[in-house]
């Protein structure tokens, strides 16, 4: 299938869940859940750009997610600029900070790549937290429009937005993983060293995932101070971000575009679920149990398992 | 091999490293972390020791991953 043809299939479903929620789902929360759902399929998406074509590790998603938020506050309070704008410069920072990243910390392997992202999200933090006029750690504000012309409630607004967004996400990862530049980033993750030797241009890709995955997290977290109303540090740094968006790629198989989109709608909704029938402190404990879980029993998430059940029945 | 001739800082680092060795050069790397961050704690303010220790963690992975007195 072409990339054409898979965007408007893409589309198309987006159009109909679109559809389908704003003809049958009246309360407001449903909008609400869905919009940290379809988050966090965006989030995942691009960690796995990095994370599961690549094999780079990548912890510091919440900083990217955080920069994408904040570029929007910043622009609110310049000249209250609209949602668009704001998504399409929380994208551009990200990515430059992704390109930045790429460029001091890709001579490293391991454990040690993810350690320089963690450290870059501290110290992007203490920047933000000292910055007062984004607010400092006290936070900012976004008074938000309470309803919106033909769509109605802001929420319904938000939530089309980030459907558009997954599209995009989705297109992209999927588009990379047919071409040459999938190919490339899969032969860094199997052997580097070999796919140098072999003329293949490591650091060129690996700048190029970087700022990919960076520019993709912005743009999930763009939106984010229009949907949460007031953004204080601690919850754009969350560690559940970068938790969230390691944990989901894994659950669902980190080889393919359809792992971290399965993962994410999966465990999202537990979440959720969770989230109003128990409490909310117990979705953490979820992601933690079962990632464990994957670990041990499917290493290559959900898609790894349904590729060895569909072969076993094939012999 | 013939033993290579370093050159000036990085000498100086080489010598430091042999005289000392392993076990007291974390105790440099930690008294070098410590230090920057108290320092930056009491002249700047608490809020800004998290950058300047993690900074110092990034700024070595970046450009002396194998450590200040590493080869």
């Amino acid at each position: 299938m072409k990339t054409s043809s898979f965007t408007a299939i893409a589309l198309c479903a987006a159009l109909v869940v679109a559809g389908a929620t704003s003809a049958l789902v009246t309360n407001d929360y449903f909008f609400s859940a869905s919009y940290t759902v379809l988050q966090f399929v965006v989030l995942a998406t691009a960690w796995n750009i990095l994370g599961g074509f690549t094999g780079y590790v990548n912890f510091g998603s919440a900083a990217f997610f955080a920069l994408g938020a904040y570029s929007s506050i910043v622009l609110d309070k310049l000249f209250e600029a609209p949602i668009a704008l704001s998504i399409a410069t929380g994208t551009a920072v990200a990515a430059l900070v992704g390109v930045g990243m790429g460029y001091l910390t890709l001579r490293l392997r391991g454990a040690f790549f993810a350690i320089a992202t963690l450290a870059l999200a501290v110290v992007l933090q203490t920047l933000v937290v000292n910055w007062d006029y984004v607010g400092g750690s006290r936070g900012a504000y976004i008074i938000r429009p309470n309803e919106i012309a033909i769509i109605g409630p802001y929420i319904q607004y938000l939530f089309l937005l980030m459907l558009a967004l997954v599209v995009i996400a989705l297109t992209i990862a999927r588009g990379i993983e047919r071409s040459q530049l999938g190919y490339g980033f899969a032969t860094i993750r199997d052997d580097e060293l070999a796919a140098e030797a072999s003329g293949v241009p490591t650091l060129r890709l690996k700048l190029i995932a970087t700022t990919i995955s960076g520019a993709l997290m912005g743009m999930a977290g763009a939106p984010f101070p229009y949907y949460i109303g007031y953004l204080q540090p601690s919850s754009a740094f969350g560690l559940e971000y970068a938790v969230n968006s390691i944990a989901m790629p894994m659950i669902g198989g980190t080889t393919s575009w359809v792992g971290p989109l399965i993962g994410a709608v999966l465990l999202g909704s537990l979440q959720q679920i969770a989230t109003v029938t128990i409490s909310s402190a117990v979705n953490v404990l979820i992601v933690g149990l079962l990632l464990v879980a994957f670990v041990i029993i499917a290493p290559n998430g959900i898609i790894g398992l349904v590729q060895s059940w569909t072969r076993g029945r094939a012999k | 091999m013939p033993p290579q001739k370093l050159r000036g800082r990085e000498q100086k680092l080489q010598h430091l490293r042999g005289a000392l060795g392993p076990g007291a050069l974390a105790v440099v790397g930690a008294a070098i972390l410590g230090l920057a961050t108290s320092f930056t704690a009491t002249f700047f303010g608490p809020s800004w020791s998290p950058a300047v220790s993690f900074g110092l963690l990034l700024f070595a992975l970046a450009f002396r991953p194998a450590g200040l007195f590493g080869r």
